[in-house]
C-alpha cells in the first residue's frame, strides 16, 4: 500500500511538473515574441542598405517599420560590443520594458548620440542596471544611455540569444551610409505589404504571428488533455449515480408502481438528478468557455484531405531542409526562440499527455481497489 | 478526547520542525549571505600616466578603463575595504578622467585612495557602501 502511495505520487509530481513545464515553455515565448511580420538578411546575400531603406521609408510615407544593422564588433571599456544601428520604431514594436525612454524621431534626425543597452551590458559597463544617464565611448565617439531593457534570464531565452552585447543606437548616430540592414520588421498592415515585396531576393520572412498561433496551439491542446480527464472523471460519476438511481428502480419495481417509488424517494431521486445536470452542464460550460482551436499554418495545410498524413510530413521535412539550408545574419533570437520553444512544447504536451494516461490507469486501480474492501 | 489529542501531537510536531527549521537557517545565516553577496573581480590602483612619463602629481594612477563609470560629466569608481572574512565594503569615489586607452584610464583621486583596490567587473548590481566577495584572480 504503502509503495503504492509513494508511486502515485511519484507519478502525480511528474505529471504535473511536465505540464507547468508544458503551459510555461509557450506562455513564456508568447509574452515574448511580438506580432509582427520579421524579414531575415540571407548571410550570403548583399541585403538593402540603411541607406535605401530609410530612403524607402521616407518615401512610401510607411509607420510602424522597424530595421536593424549590426556594425562590426568594437570594444567598449575593454568588453566586445556589436553596434546596432536601429530606427526609432525599433523598441517600440517589439515587446521590450525599456527603463528610460525610446528612441523619437528627433533621435533620428539631429543625429544624437543616444544608446540602449540590456541589464546585462549595463551591470558589465557601470556596474549597475541603473544606466540611464551615464556614458561611455564607442568607435571615438561618446554615446548616452537612454534607457536599458531587461532580458528575460530563463534558460530557453538564454539559449536563443547569440551571445553578443549589443548597443542599440539610432542609426544616423553612427556611420550608417553603409550598413547593411539585418532585420526589418514591421506590422501586419496592408501598406507595409511593400516593405515584403521589398524583400523578396535577399531577405527570409517570417510571420511572427503565425509563430504565436502555432505555439498557442500547445496551450490548446493542454487545455483539451485537462478537458478530457475532466470529462472522463464526470462521465464516470454521471454513470455511477444513473446506475444507483436503476438499481433503486430495479429493487422496488416488482411491488410498487413507477410513480409511487418516485414519491418514496423524492429526495433521494431528485439530489441525483440534480448532481446528473449539474455535472453535465459544468462540462458543457467549460467546452464552450475553453478555447480547442486549433491553428494549422497555411505552408501546411493539405488541400483536399485533411487526413494526408504522408502530405504533411512531406511538408515538414521540406520545411526542416528549407529552415537548416539557410544561414541568416544579425540578431535571430525570435527564430531561435520559436524553434526551441516548439521543441520542447510538443514533448512535454506528448509526455504530459502520456503520463495522464498513467495517472489515470493508477487512479481506477485504487477506485477499483477501494470499491472490493467497501463490498467486503 | 481523541480528537484533543490528535491535534496536540499536530502542534508539537509543528513546533519541532519550525524549531528545527529555525536552527539550521540561524546556523546557515552567514553561509547564505556570503552566497547571496555580489561576486566582484577587483585591480590594484598603479600610480603611473597614460604617457609614461613620471608622475609629479599627486594622486594621479592608473587604473582599468572598465572600473570607471561616467554620468553627467561626473567619473567615479569603486574601491575596496577588505575585511578579514574574504568580503569587502566598496565606497563610490569621485574621480577626474585626464588619459585613457584601450586598457587604462589615466585618473586623479584623493592620494588618500591610491593604495586601495579598484572594481571592475561584478556579478551583481552594486551600490555605494555594499558588501561584496572579492573573487580570486
Amino acid at each position: 500500500m504503502f509503495r503504492k502511495i509513494i508511486r502515485f505520487g511519484f507519478v502525480f509530481i511528474i505529471t504535473a511538473l511536465l505540464g507547468i513545464l508544458a503551459l510555461w515553455v509557450p506562455l513564456n515565448a508568447i509574452t515574448q515574441i511580438p506580432n509582427i511580420r520579421i524579414q531575415n538578411r540571407v548571410e550570403s546575400k548583399s541585403g538593402l542598405t540603411v541607406k535605401e531603406i530609410a530612403d524607402f521609408l521616407d518615401e512610401k510615407v510607411l509607420s510602424e517599420v522597424a530595421f536593424s544593422a549590426d556594425g562590426e564588433e568594437t570594444e567598449v571599456k575593454g568588453r566586445s560590443v556589436v553596434p546596432t544601428a536601429v530606427n526609432e520604431d525599433y523598441f517600440a514594436l517589439q515587446k521590450f520594458n525599456l527603463n528610460g525612454k525610446n528612441f523619437t524621431e528627433s533621435d533620428i534626425t539631429d543625429k544624437s548620440t543616444k544608446a540602449i543597452i540590456s541589464e546585462t551590458l549595463a551591470r558589465k559597463l557601470f556596474f549597475n542596471k541603473n544606466a540611464v544617464g551615464k556614458t561611455f565611448e564607442m568607435n571615438s565617439k561618446v554615446y548616452t544611455v537612454c534607457a536599458v531593457f531587461k532580458e528575460y534570464e530563463d534558460i530557453i531565452s538564454r539559449c536563443s540569444a547569440d551571445g553578443k552585447d549589443r548597443v542599440f543606437i539610432p542609426y544616423t548616430g553612427m556611420d550608417y551610409a553603409k550598413l547593411t540592414v539585418d532585420t526589418v520588421m514591421y506590422s501586419n498592415t496592408n501598406d507595409n505589404i511593400k516593405i515584403t515585396l521589398l524583400c523578396s531576393e535577399d531577405y527570409s520572412g517570417t510571420n511572427l504571428i503565425q509563430k504565436n498561433k502555432v505555439l498557442q496551439n500547445f496551450i490548446n491542446i493542454l487545455k483539451a488533455e485537462a478537458f478530457i480527464l475532466l470529462a472522463t472523471v464526470v462521465i464516470k460519476i454521471i454513470i455511477l449515480i444513473t446506475r444507483q438511481v436503476i438499481q433503486l428502480f430495479k429493487k422496488e419495481i416488482k411491488n410498487r408502481y413507477f410513480a409511487e417509488i418516485i414519491g418514496n424517494h423524492k429526495l433521494y431521486i431528485f439530489s441525483r438528478v440534480l448532481a446528473v445536470i449539474a455535472a453535465a452542464a459544468l462540462l458543457a460550460v467549460v467546452f464552450i468557455v475553453s478555447d480547442f482551436e486549433i491553428y494549422v499554418l497555411p505552408y501546411y495545410m493539405a488541400e483536399d484531405n485533411i487526413f494526408d498524413i504522408p502530405h504533411y510530413i512531406s511538408k515538414i521535412i521540406e520545411a526542416s531542409q528549407n529552415g537548416n539550408s539557410i544561414l541568416i545574419a544579425g540578431d535571430t533570437y525570435y527564430n531561435n526562440l520559436y524553434t526551441l520553444s516548439f521543441v520542447i512544447s510538443l514533448f512535454s504536451a506528448i509526455l504530459f499527455a502520456f503520463m495522464i494516461i498513467v495517472m489515470y490507469k493508477q487512479i481506477l486501480c485504487a477506485l477499483k481497489k477501494l470499491r472490493k474492501t467497501g463490498q467486503k | 478526547m481523541k480528537k484533543k489529542s490528535k491535534l496536540k501531537k499536530a502542534i508539537i510536531i509543528f513546533g519541532i520542525t519550525f524549531l528545527a527549521v529555525v536552527a539550521v537557517l540561524t546556523y546557515f545565516a552567514g553561509t547564505i549571505e556570503y552566497m547571496l553577496l555580489p561576486r566582484v573581480s577587483v585591480a590594484n590602483i598603479e600610480s603611473g600616466q597614460i604617457s609614461g612619463e613620471p608622475v609629479t602629481e599627486q594622486g594621479v594612477c592608473l587604473v582599468p578603463n572598465m572600473s570607471v563609470v561616467e554620468s553627467d560629466g561626473i567619473a567615479y569608481i569603486f574601491i575596496l575595504y577588505p575585511r578579514e572574512d574574504n568580503t569587502a565594503y566598496i565606497e563610490e569615489v569621485n574621480v577626474q578622467v585626464r588619459d585613457r586607452n584601450n586598457m587604462y584610464c589615466e585618473i586623479k583621486l584623493d592620494p588618500t585612495f591610491t593604495s586601495y583596490s579598484v572594481v571592475y567587473e561584478t556579478s551583481r548590481d552594486l551600490v555605494n557602501g555594499d558588501k561584496v566577495v572579492v573573487e580570486a584572480n
